[in-house]
C-alpha cells in the first residue's frame, strides 16, 4: 500500500509538470464589401527552422533536426467575395497544426490583414520532417517526438512566418475567377488498418474504382478524391485572367520519409506542389525564378486511415532495446540497457527506397494534379461567394458534448505507433508472454468493454490519468466550414478516416440541403486548426486499431464532430454572419516543460568573428560531399533564405544548377568548432544530373560575401561507396 | 608508514597501466576516450564461486578506454575494500582487519561484430605482503583471458575462459546463457545461470603447497542469478543482481571459517559512470 502511494505520488508530480498558458481570441473584423468582384491572392512564407527541435509525429523514432532537404513553407490562399467575405487558406509543411500554433498565427494575420481565428484555415501537410515543439499540449510536446519540450520562440518563429504569408496574399489581391474539381486518383494510396475499414456499414464504403485498376482492397479502401479549387486572376498588363495556382485537396498521409531521417523535408507533398507551380509559370512564360510565382496548396483530406503506397523497404524497423556497449575489465558491471538504433547501411538502405518511392510518386501524383488544373481552365467564374463558420468545441467540462468521455485517453496501440511506422513499444508483451495491448487490434482490445471508452484497453489502465495529468490531452476543438461557391469544405482539426469523413460529407450535405445552403459538393480538410489525434467511426473504434485507440475522447467522437459540422453548415445561410457563426472561445494551452530547443540568434560568436570557409569537398560514392564553416545554427536560420546554390560551367560561364531547397541536396549542421564558428556539410546526388564541372557557392548573407567553392565533376562512384575521393 | 606503503602498492601498477596506454596511443583525440567508474556493494564476496568473504563488501572499479568504431582498449583498475570481520569470517585481510584485501589492474581489448562481442585480455591480482590469517602476497599471480558472448533477442549465450600464467597456473571455464525477459516496454530483467569449471586451477598432488583455488578440477559450481541494468541518469545507471549458488567443490562450499554449505544466496548492487569525452553534439 504505502508502495503504491509512493507510486501515485511520484507519478501526480510529473503529471502535473504542465505550463498554463491562456491563448489569444483573435475575431476577424467585420467584412467590408471592397467595391468591386471576387478576388483572390496567394503567399508564400519558407519556415524551415535552424536545426535543434524534434522531428514530429513519430513519437520516441522522431529524432532531432540536423538541416533540411526540401525546405518547408506555409503557402496562403485568400479570397474575398463582392460582400468582402474573407477566408484565408493556409497550408504549411508541418506535421500537424496545434491551437496554440493556430491562434498565435491568428494574432498576427489579425494585425496584418484583419482575418482572425475565425477565418483563417491553417492545415498542415502532415510531413513527419517537420518541427514539433510548438503544440502546447503536455504530451504532445513530451512524446510527439524524441526531442522534448514546449518551445515558444518556435511557435512566435512559425507564427510570424505564416502571418507574413497571409499578409502577402492579402496585399497581391486582384480579381480573380475560380472553378473547383473533384477527380479520382487512384492507385497512389492504401489502407493501413483495413479490419476496422472493413467494419463499417456498407452505406458508408461509397468510393468504388474502376474493375480494370485491378486494385488491391486495401487500395481500393481509400477516399481517392482529389479537390482542387483552381484560381486565376486578372493581370493587369495582359488584361486578361491568368492561371496564379490552386488549392489541393487528397487524402494522403505526408509520411513517406521514414524515421531515421534527421533533416527537414517537405516529403511527397514537396513534389505534388512544386510541379504544379513550375507548370503555371510555365503557362505564363518569363523567366524561371527560385521560387515559383505559383502557388499551390496541397492540404490533406479524410487520410487517417490512409498511406502512401511506399514500399516495405521505405520503412525502417524502430531500434531495439539491449545491453549498451561500453568498456570495462573482468569486475565492471554490465552496461544498462540502451534503445540501439538499426546500422547506418539499413538506415540508407530505407532512406533510399522512400526517396526512390517519392521521386517516382510525387511527380506522378503532380501530373494528375496538372491534368485536373488544366481540365478546369474552362470552368472559372467569378460569381463566387464565400461563407464560414467558426466553433470552439469544448471537449469536457462545461459546455461539452454529453456523449464524449468525460476526460481523454489514449490506447495502449497508441504507443507503437501505426502500421508501417510501428515505434520501439510494438510487440512489447509482459515476461515475453502475456500480451498488454501493444499490438494492432488483438489484445489491444477490451474484451470487456467498461466505461465511456468501450474497447479501448487504455495504456496504463487505471493509472493513465496520473501519468497523462488532468490536462495533458487536447480539451478544445476548433472546427470550421467554410463555403466557396458551391463547395464545401469541412475543417477538421484531427486525422479524419475514409469513412468518419463519409459521415461529415454526408451529413454536410443534408444540412446544407435541408436549410437551403447551395452546396453540392462536400471535402473534409484534416489536420488544420488544431490536432485531436485521431476520428474514427464508431465501428472502426471497436475493432481498436491504431486510429480508434488514438480517438482520444471515445466511440462517439465521429458522431459528435459530425454533429457540429451539420450544426454549422445550418450557419451558412445566413453567410455565416452571425455571431454564432464566429465562435473563437477562450483557450489555455497545457504545454509540457518550457524549452529552448530552437537555437536562438545569438547563438555562438557573431558573424565578424567567423571565417566563413571550405574546409572539405570530396566523393562518397555517388555523392558530392561539401563541408564548411560558418555561423551557428540559430544565428544561420534557413528560412532566412537560400544558404548555398550549385552551379554548372557552361559555354557562357557559371550559370544556376539548383539550390538548397531541392530533394537530391542535403545541408546538415554538424558539430560546432567553439569560436571558430559551425561546422556545415552539404551532399549533393546528382542523380541524371549531365556531366559537366559543378561547383559549390554559399550565398551572400549574414555579413558574408558569396564563397564559391573548388569546380568538380559528378560524383561516379557505387552509390553508398567510401567516402574520401577527393575532388 | 601504512599510508605509504599503500600509495606505493597503487602507484606502481598505475603508473604501468598509464605508460602503457601512453604508449600504446600517442595521438589519441579527445573523440575516443571513454572514462568510466563504478562501485560495487556486496553483501559477501564471491568469486569464480569462492566465499572470498564473508562480510559486506565495497567494490569501486575505474577504467579508461581508447574507442575506434566498435573496439576499445581498456585500462583500468579495481578494489575491494571488506567491512570489518569478525573471528569466524572469511575473509582477505584477516579477522577483525578490513580495508583493501585485493587490488586487480588489467588491460583489454574487446571488440563487437554484429551480435558477437569478444574481449581478451590480461590481469593482474595483487594481495598485500603481510597479512595474518588473511590472503597474502603468495596469492599474487597473473592471468590472460578471453571472453565471447553472443546477443540474441531473447538470449545472450557467453563463454569466459581465464588462464593464469602465474602462481596458480591452469585454466578456469565460465559458460552461461542469460535469458532476457520484459518486464516493462523500457526495460528487462534477466534470469541467468552459469557453470564454473576448473581446468588446472585446483589443489595439485604434485605440489600440494602452490596456492589453488579449488579442491578438485571440473565443475565447481552452479549460479542462477535475477539482474538488470539500467539507466538512473545522465551516464549514471544501477545494476542489482541476486545469486543463488549451487556448489559443487569444496572451496566453493565454505561459507564461513568452520561453516559448509551445499548452496548460497548473496547479492550486489552496483552504481555506475561512463562518458564518452568530445562526443558531437
Amino acid at each position: 500500500m504505502r508502495y503504491k502511494v509512493q507510486l501515485a505520488t511520484a507519478l501526480l508530480v510529473a503529471a502535473c509538470g504542465y505550463n498554463e498558458i491562456p491563448l489569444s481570441t483573435p475575431v476577424s473584423e467585420p467584412p467590408v464589401p471592397p467595391g468591386g468582384p471576387l478576388s483572390a491572392g496567394f503567399g508564400r512564407a519558407d519556415i524551415t527552422p535552424p536545426p535543434g527541435p524534434g522531428l514530429y509525429a513519430y513519437g520516441p523514432e522522431g529524432r532531432e533536426a540536423r538541416g533540411f532537404r526540401n525546405r518547408l513553407y506555409a503557402k496562403a490562399l485568400v479570397l474575398e467575395d463582392v460582400e468582402g467575405e474573407r477566408i484565408a487558406f493556409v497550408v504549411a509543411d508541418l506535421a500537424v497544426i496545434s491551437v496554440a500554433l493556430h491562434r498565435s498565427a491568428a494574432q498576427r494575420t489579425l494585425e496584418r490583414a484583419g482575418i482572425g481565428a475565425d477565418r483563417l484555415v491553417l492545415a498542415a501537410t502532415h510531413t513527419h520532417a517537420g518541427p514539433g515543439n510548438f503544440m502546447g499540449v503536455k504530451q504532445y510536446d513530451e512524446h510527439g517526438t524524441s526531442v522534448a519540450g514546449f518551445d515558444t520562440t518556435l511557435v512566435a518563429f512559425l507564427a510570424e512566418r505564416i502571418g507574413n504569408a497571409v499578409r502577402q496574399a492579402v496585399d497581391s489581391l486582384r480579381p480573380a475567377r475560380v472553378g473547383f474539381a473533384m477527380v479520382p486518383v487512384w492507385g497512389f494510396t492504401r489502407n493501413r488498418s483495413l479490419g476496422a475499414f472493413r467494419s463499417n456499414p456498407d452505406s458508408l464504403k461509397v468510393y468504388e474504382p474502376p474493375a480494370d485498376l485491378n486494385l488491391d482492397e486495401s487500395q481500393r479502401a481509400v477516399d481517392p478524391t482529389w479537390t482542387m479549387l483552381r484560381v486565376d486572376v486578372f493581370d493587369p498588363g495582359q488584361a486578361r485572367f491568368v492561371p496564379a495556382g490552386a488549392l489541393s485537396i487528397f487524402a494522403i498521409h505526408g509520411n513517406a520519409i521514414p524515421s531515421v531521417n534527421d533533416l527537414y523535408d517537405a516529403d511527397i507533398h514537396a513534389a505534388m506542389q512544386r510541379r504544379l507551380e513550375t507548370h503555371v509559370d510555365s503557362l505564363n512564360g518569363g523567366t524561371p525564378s527560385l521560387a515559383p510565382r505559383a502557388v499551390h496548396l496541397v492540404a490533406n483530406g479524410a487520410e487517417g486511415d490512409v498511406a502512401p503506397t511506399f514500399p516495405e523497404a521505405g520503412r525502417c524497423p524502430p531500434p531495439k532495446l539491449r545491453l549498451g556497449r561500453r568498456p570495462g575489465g573482468p569486475h565492471t558491471p554490465p552496461p544498462a540497457e540502451e534503445w540501439r538504433p538499426i546500422s547506418a547501411d539499413r538506415a540508407a538502405a530505407c532512406m533510399d527506397a522512400s526517396a526512390a518511392y517519392v521521386d517516382s510518386a510525387g511527380p506522378a501524383l503532380a501530373e494528375r494534379a496538372i491534368a485536373i488544373f488544366g481540365s478546369l481552365a474552362g470552368r472559372l467564374s467569378g460569381d463566387v461567394r464565400i461563407a464560414r463558420a467558426f466553433r470552439t468545441v469544448p471537449l469536457r467540462g462545461e459546455g461539452a458534448p454529453s456523449d464524449l468521455c468525460d476526460a481523454p485517453r489514449v490506447g495502449a496501440v497508441t504507443l507503437v505507433g501505426s502500421d508501417g511506422s510501428t515505434t520501439r513499444y510494438y510487440g512489447w508483451k509482459l515476461f515475453g508472454l502475456i500480451p498488454m495491448g501493444f499490438e494492432h487490434g488483438g489484445s489491444s482490445v477490451e474484451t470487456k468493454p467498461r466505461g465511456c471508452h468501450a474497447q479501448k484497453r487504455i495504456a496504463f489502465g487505471s493509472l493513465q490519468g496520473l501519468v497523462v495529468g488532468e490536462h495533458g490531452l487536447p480539451e478544445v476543438a476548433q472546427l470550421m466550414i467554410v463555403r466557396v461557391g458551391r463547395l464545401a469544405l469541412a475543417v477538421a482539426p484531427a486525422e479524419v478516416t475514409v469513412n468518419a469523413g463519409v459521415m461529415i460529407k454526408k451529413t454536410v450535405l443534408r444540412e446544407a440541403r435541408a436549410a437551403g445552403v447551395p452546396i453540392d459538393s462536400v471535402a473534409v480538410i484534416s489536420l488544420a486548426n488544431g490536432d485531436l489525434r485521431y476520428i474514427v467511426t464508431p465501428d472502426e473504434y471497436a475493432v481498436q486499431d491504431y486510429e480508434g485507440a488514438s480517438t482520444l475522447y471515445g466511440p462517439q467522437s465521429a458522431t459528435v464532430l459530425t454533429r457540429e459540422f451539420g450544426d454549422m453548415t445550418a450557419l451558412l445561410a445566413a453567410g455565416g454572419q452571425t455571431g454564432a457563426a464566429a465562435d473563437v472561445g477562450e483557450v489555455v494551452a497545457y504545454a509540457g516543460k518550457l524549452r529552448e530547443v530552437m537555437p536562438g540568434r545569438d547563438a555562438g560568436p557573431p558573424p565578424e568573428r567567423i571565417e566563413r570557409r571550405f574546409v572539405s569537398l570530396e566523393c562518397a560514392g555517388d555523392t558530392a560531399v561539401a563541408s564548411w564553416i560558418d555561423i551557428y545554427p540559430g544565428r544561420l536560420v534557413p528560412a532566412d533564405g537560400p544558404l548555398l546554390r550549385v552551379e554548372r560551367e557552361t559555354s557562357r560561364g557559371w550559370e544556376h544548377h539548383l539550390w538548397d531547397d531541392h530533394g537530391s541536396l542535403e545541408v546538415r549542421a554538424l558539430e560546432p568548432k567553439g569560436s571558430r564558428g559551425y561546422l556545415w556539410e552539404t551532399r549533393w546526388l546528382p542523380g541524371e544530373t549531365v556531366p559537366g564541372t559543378y561547383r559549390i557557392v554559399l550565398e551572400a548573407r549574414d555579413g558574408f560575401s558569396a564563397l564559391r567553392g573548388g569546380p568538380f565533376g559528378a560524383c561516379v562512384g557505387e552509390p553508398g561507396g567510401p567516402s574520401g575521393d577527393s575532388l | 608508514m601504512q599510508a605509504l606503503a599503500l600509495r606505493r602498492r597503487f602507484q606502481q601498477p598505475l603508473c604501468a597501466l598509464a605508460l602503457v596506454a601512453c604508449s600504446a596511443f600517442p595521438n589519441v583525440g579527445s573523440a575516443q576516450i571513454v572514462a568510466g567508474a563504478d562501485v560495487t556493494y556486496v553483501n559477501r564476496y564471491v568469486w569464480r564461486g569462492v566465499t572470498r568473504t564473508s562480510v559486506p563488501v565495497f567494490q569501486p572499479d575505474v577504467y579508461l578506454a581508447y574507442r575506434h568504431t566498435n573496439s576499445f582498449l581498456t585500462v583500468g583498475g579495481w578494489w575491494s575494500l571488506e567491512t570489518r570481520s569478525g573471528e569466524d569470517e572469511i575473509s582477505d585481510t584477516g579477522p577483525g582487519v578490513g580495508g583493501l584485501g585485493e587490488s586487480n589492474y588489467w588491460v583489454e581489448l574487446s571488440t563487437r561484430g554484429g551480435p558477437l562481442d569478444l574481449a581478451v585480455g590480461f590481469a593482474r591480482y595483487l594481495f598485500d605482503d603481510d597479512v595474518p590469517g588473511g590472503r597474502d602476497s603468495s596469492w599474487n599471480t597473473s592471468e590472460l583471458y578471453a571472453t565471447l558472448w553472443w546477443e540474441t533477442t531473447a538470449l545472450i549465450p557467453k563463454i569466459n575462459l581465464w588462464y593464469d600464467i602465474d602462481a596458480i597456473e591452469g585454466a578456469y571455464i565460465e559458460t552461461s546463457i542469460d535469458l532476457r525477459v520484459p518486464i516493462l516496454p523500457v526495460a528487462y530483467m534477466y534470469l541467468g545461470a552459469l557453470a564454473g569449471w576448473s581446468a588446472g586451477q585446483a589443489v595439485r598432488e604434485s605440489a600440494p603447497s602452490q596456492p589453488a583455488y579449488f579442491e578438485k578440477d571440473g565443475l565447481t559450481h552452479v549460479d542462477i542469478s535475477v539482474w538488470a541494468s539500467f539507466r538512473v541518469g545522465s551516464g549514471l545507471s544501477l545494476a542489482p543482481e541476486l545469486h543463488v549458488q549451487i556448489n559443487e567443490d569444496a572451496a566453493t562450499e565454505r561459507t564461513r571459517v568452520d561453516d559448509t554449505e551445499g548452496a548460497k544466496v548473496w547479492f550486489e548492487i552496483a552504481l555506475s559512470w561512463a562518458h564518452e569525452f568530445g562526443g558531437r553534439r
